[in-house]
């Protein structure tokens, strides 16, 4: 059974009120798990604390970390069980991302513009 | 049936008057744009003050654009960085 290894991006939502050295043991274990099955961390990005737009969990900040890692199914599949697993987390959501912009973009013709009358 | 012409004019019974101005979608004309579901201040000019996406003959962006809207919105829902409606139950 051949996986296919792809790139993968998860950004979750920790708890606000914890101290430093939770936060860090969180983050620690999370590339943990990605590593333990067969995933490659590329970046891990600290987008900070922000308001909720909405109430989770009766939390209202939430402590947003973006991962970028390769991997393969399983890989998201096991990661996405210990964030659901986990208390401190809040939420959590894994795309594929977008191919980068500047060149992805197609170039729109000009049109000659007619006037509907 | 009835229909809504006039529904956007001001007031007045006559059939709505269609500005021949093309609107230009704001990605093509500038492609640096990256739509991204992480922005909330970029998507956040998609949508009402209720939360609901504007429909693209409104901000007249085309319609491969308004797709990558649409789905960055969604995605940015779920994270909480924009809200689903603003409207709580108290």
């Amino acid at each position: 059974m051949s996986q296919k290894t792809r790139a993968y991006e998860t950004v979750y939502i920790i708890r606000a009120d914890l101290a430093e050295d939770v936060e860090k043991k969180i983050q620690d274990k999370v590339a943990e798990v990605v590593a333990r099955f067969g995933g490659k961390i590329e970046s891990s990005k600290d987008m900070g604390k922000r308001p909720l737009a909405y109430r989770i969990a009766k939390h209202t900040k939430g402590h947003y970390i973006q991962l970028n890692y390769e991997g393969t199914g399983q890989t998201v599949e096991e990661l996405e069980r210990h964030l659901r697993l986990s208390e401190d987390v809040v939420r959590f959501l894994t795309v594929r991302p977008a191919a980068h912009p500047v060149v992805a973009q197609p170039q729109p013709q000009p049109q000659p513009q007619e006037v509907v009358q | 049936m009835s229909t809504n012409y006039s529904s956007q004019s001001s007031g007045s019974a006559g059939p709505m008057r269609r500005s021949n101005k093309k609107k230009i979608c704001r990605f093509c004309a500038d492609f640096q744009i990256f739509i991204d579901y992480k922005e909330p201040k970029l998507l956040g000019t998609f949508v009402t003050e209720r939360g609901k996406i504007i429909p693209r003959r409104v901000t007249g962006n085309c319609a491969f654009h308004q797709r990558r809207i649409q789905e960055s919105v969604k995605r940015a829902r779920i994270l909480a960085l924009l809200p689903f409606t603003t409207i709580y139950q108290v």
